[in-house]
């Protein structure tokens, strides 16, 4: 067994973790075996897992972030290197629910998203995990190692029959903890947005998640939280409208 | 209606969509209302640490602990870039720039922090990891830093569990430091709003320690009082005033005679600030005190002295003291005359009072004579574009209008507005007062857009600067009621007159010897309420109630309010009664029966006496008229007026002039009106 890893390098794949740990042949022949190729695109949707998702109506504002978002990721372009954007900003600015929201707006563009915690290294093997299950179809996830799932999970993104992809790696607030590039695959056909409070540390387009301009947006966030009713009028008052 | 206070906490968290999403969750649980919520978070920051509260979507994450991770990671990186984060919820979170920052550096002050500020580039680069932090934004405008606001509350409640004396002091000293021998007559321009903020961040109810104050630095005294006169000026009263309170208690800590002479300052400054608010009682007596300790330490010719005499002069003024004023005034004209040097910012500044006191006794020309002079003075020591040069400019435009010539008032107020927005900023309440006044002006022009527009601006600004049951606020209210009414707009008006009247009678409620000024504009508020409101009878009637009541109650300290009584009698169509009132209007004189409590013919600008005649409109809120100018009226020479088809109630002249002088009626006529409209309510 031991001439396979040369063998997967030759084959143009280029896993360094993976064969430097030394273990990926052993399951070398499963990548190879995930079953019968089926003939259209495997697409999974919006796959948010643990994400911390808020009732759609409750998202305001944010129209230029997102217009923003489209340009640096451009999803409606059938592109061949990787889009990264990096949303900055301090904790509770709005950065996790900007990204999906605009994963929700732009969802028919992408036949895959998946949102991933990456608060830490363990965090994101969780999730890569559970993409493991919903897309790999593989009876024997639950034996494998963190190491291998991440693999596995990336030659499937790498796959043209899995169509376009959008990865958001939540969260990842200690890049000194670890490297989240090891976490991304090398595939062109998919996009990566990173949230993070250390922009400056994370290689990408940034973009920079600024407080809610309007005080309307603001005061549409008491509204549906509170579910109180006399927070907006329905017509500005007087005052409002001349000043 | 969407509740106001809901906005203000919008503001207060400042677009943060976490804050705001767990605070709306919280207010959903709870009964707590939007204008509780504020108090509560502003006293102890997210209500309870203890129990923070989660939002369902998060796990673990709270408003709490947002940026504690942050923070950790931070210790652990650059712990001089955590350490002054600390240091940064002492200040404002606006504006923060380096030789702010610099300026408090003293041989005494912690050793990272003299060597972060050594020179900008150091400090630079600290502030850049708070910025990688997104901890600190960069403002390009003003070249300096800002911290968002819930940041900076999370910074001192979280970060300063326990406020460090150090910190605070060092903070102070800055600001001292900053403001510096600056001529305290320029701390009221915008220049200074920079320093303002972080002046006012002193007194957070945080830093009101008792044990912060046990050790004392030797100039503190001498920094408080340039720190309270910049918040005076500025209009930050509270924070002027806990300053002053606490100064005032820690120099009286030693005895008189070894308190430094500043300290003679404090209680001066206090009660001008009293003034300023409209506390006169308080005014009174701190300046009366200010008055006996200057004349006992400094003699009775002393420049500070004679101040001291103009300082009660100005409130005797407010008052309505007009005479006692004006013997103050002379008191210290006099004095400065006689003094050995030359004084020439004293006299200036009383003869500008003076003016106003002449304005508002009826005396045209010396007032005008003393403005003039006063400008002069002024354009001479500090110049056209000076805030009180404008100030002159301004009183000059009250002048003006008073003798109801609107276009020179206009051109008045125009100039000193232009000046004031420039030096001092659209918010500051000098500014105010005088877009206030300008308003007026437009209004009594017919110009009624541009009214609307000047006295909303004034409202909006008073209301934040002084609070909603200021005097100054709800003069604009009633002026705005008033322009309201003649543009037609009577749920409009009816609406400000409504807040006005519940705002006079607060103010006259909760003083033991009510101002005169307050009694009439409550009886002006409910005759006014009264005559415009043509749908809610028993708004109507609730008003009528309460202007007799008040008749009955005051008219003997305050008798013009018995003209609103009669006014209000003829919009609800009473016109017997309307009649029994005028009479007793018109006899209430010494000398028989003469005049309408100086009721004036809005037409010829006459005031009207009973063989003039008065016909007074029953529908507009006040159009008066003599008998030659309402012959006229119909046949459209005043139609200006706009309210020819209207109905008008004519004063019976015969009848007054029947009872000949003076009765003793007055109390029962008045019980019995009270009685009847007690009865008539169902």
């Amino acid at each position: 067994m031991a001439p396979a890893a040369p063998l997967l390098t030759q084959q143009g794949h280029n896993f360094p973790s993976v064969t430097a740990q030394g273990h990926a042949h052993v399951h070398l022949g499963d990548i190879y075996n995930l079953g019968p190729e089926p003939d259209g695109i495997k697409a999974q949707g919006l796959c948010f897992g643990f994400a911390p998702l808020i009732d759609h109506r409750s998202f305001v504002g944010r129209h230029s972030d997102l217009d923003a978002m489209m340009q640096i990721l451009r999803p409606y372009q059938a592109s061949v290197e990787q889009q990264r954007l990096v949303l900055g900003g301090m904790g509770g600015i709005g950065k996790t629910q900007l990204a999906i929201a605009y994963a929700r707006r732009q969802q028919h563009n992408y036949d895959s998203v998946f949102w991933l915690n990456a608060t830490s290294k363990s965090t994101l093997h969780v999730g890569f995990r559970s993409i493991a299950r919903t897309a790999l179809e593989a009876r024997n996830v639950e034996q494998l190692d963190d190491e291998q799932i991440l693999a596995r999970v990336h030659v499937w993104l790498s796959n043209a029959r899995s169509g376009r992809w959008l990865l958001i790696f939540d969260n990842y607030d200690d890049p000194d903890q670890f490297d989240i590039q090891e976490f991304y695959p090398n595939s062109g056909r998919g996009s990566v947005i990173v949230t993070t409070r250390l922009p400056d540390m994370v290689n990408g387009q940034q973009l920079r998640v600024r407080p809610l301009s309007t005080i309307d947006d603001s005061l549409n966030i008491l509204q549906t939280r509170s579910c109180r009713h006399n927070i907006k009028d329905g017509e500005p008052n007087r005052l409002q409208y001349i000043v | 209606m969407p509740d106001p206070d809901a906005r203000l906490l919008a503001e207060r968290l400042k677009g943060l969509p976490l804050a705001l999403a767990t605070a709306g969750a919280l207010l959903r649980k709870s009964t707590l209302s939007f204008q509780r919520y504020l108090q509560e978070y502003d006293r102890k920051w997210n209500l309870d640490p203890r129990r923070p509260l989660q939002l369902q979507e998060y796990q673990d994450r709270t408003l709490y602990n947002t940026w504690n991770l942050s923070y950790t990671k931070l210790t652990s990186e650059d712990p001089e870039a955590a350490q002054l984060l600390s240091l940064l919820a002492y200040f404002d979170n606006q504006d923060i720039w380096y030789e702010l920052l610099r300026a408090g550096v003293t041989k005494v002050s912690p050793l990272w922090l003299q060597n972060l500020l050594t020179d900008q580039m150091s400090f630079e680069s600290v502030m850049r990891t708070l910025v990688d932090y997104c901890l600190v934004e960069v403002q390009d405008k003003t070249r300096s830093y800002s911290i968002h606001s819930c940041v900076h509350d999370w910074a001192l409640a979280e970060l300063n569990k326990t406020v460090d004396p150090q910190f605070y002091w060092y903070a102070f000293q800055c600001v001292a430091a900053t403001i510096g021998d600056t001529d305290s007559r320029h701390l009221e321009q915008l220049s200074y709003a920079r320093i303002t903020r972080h002046a006012a961040r002193l007194v957070h109810h945080r830093f009101n320690d008792d044990s912060l104050f046990d050790d004392l630095m030797p100039d503190y005294i001498v920094q408080a009082i340039s720190i309270a006169v910049l918040l005076g000026h500025q209009v930050q009263f509270v924070a002027a005033e806990q300053i002053y309170l606490r100064t005032l208690a820690e120099s009286e800590k030693v005895p008189a005679s070894s308190r430094p002479v500043p300290a003679l300052e404090i209680g001066r400054n206090l009660g001008n600030l009293y003034r300023k608010q409209g506390k006169l009682e308080k005014a009174e007596q701190l300046l009366m005190r200010a008055l006996a300790e200057c004349e006992a330490v400094l003699g009775p010719e002393n420049i500070w002295t004679l101040w001291r005499l103009h300082d009660l002069g100005t409130t005797y003024c407010d008052q309505g003291r007009f005479m006692e004023a004006e013997h103050m005034y002379q008191r210290a004209l006099t004095g400065v005359a006689k003094a050995p040097k030359r004084y020439t910012s004293l006299p200036t500044s009383t003869r500008n009072e003076l003016g106003i006191l002449y304005r508002l006794q009826g005396r045209m020309a010396e007032s005008k004579q003393m403005l003039l002079s006063a400008l002069s003075g002024y354009e001479k020591q500090l110049g056209s574009q000076h805030t009180l040069t404008l100030n002159v400019v301004n009183n000059l435009g009250d002048l003006y209008c008073a003798e109801k010539r609107l276009d020179e008032a206009e051109e008045m107020y125009v100039r000193a507005l232009v000046g004031k927005e420039n030096l001092l900023g659209a918010d500051h309440t000098s500014t105010l007062y005088t877009s206030h006044h300008l308003g007026n002006v437009y209004c009594r022009q017919g110009k009624l857009q541009k009214g609307e527009q000047a006295l909303l601006q004034a409202l909006i600004g008073y209301e934040k600067a002084l609070g909603l049951d200021h005097d100054s606020t709800l003069w604009v209210v009633q002026d705005l009621g008033y322009l309201y009414a003649h543009m037609k707009e009577w749920q409009l008006a009816d609406e400000m007159y409504l807040r006005a009247i519940s705002g006079f009678q607060t103010a006259l409620d909760s003083s033991k010897s009510p101002r005169r000024s307050a009694i009439s504009c409550l009886a002006m508020n409910l005759s006014r309420g009264t005559k415009i409101n043509k749908i809610d009878v028993s708004v109507v009637r609730l008003h009528t109630m309460r202007l007799i009541e008040l008749v009955k109650k005051w008219s003997r300290l305050e008798p013009a309010i018995v003209v609103w009584l009669a006014q209000a009698l003829v919009g609800i169509g009473d016109y017997e009664n309307a009649q029994v009132a005028f009479q007793h209007i018109a006899r209430n004189t010494e000398n028989g029966p003469s005049e309408f409590g100086g009721t004036e013919c809005d037409s010829c600008n006459r005031r009207v006496t009973v063989s003039m005649g008065l016909h007074v409109c029953a529908e507009c809120v006040e159009c008066d008229l003599c008998d030659s100018c309402f012959s006229h009226y119909h046949e459209g020479c005043v139609a200006s007026l706009g309210c020819c088809s209207h109905k008008f109630f004519h004063v019976d002249k015969a009848r007054i002039l029947e009872l000949g002088s003076r009765g003793d009626d007055f109390d029962a006529w008045i019980e019995r009106l009270l009685n009847q409209y007690a009865t008539s309510r169902r």
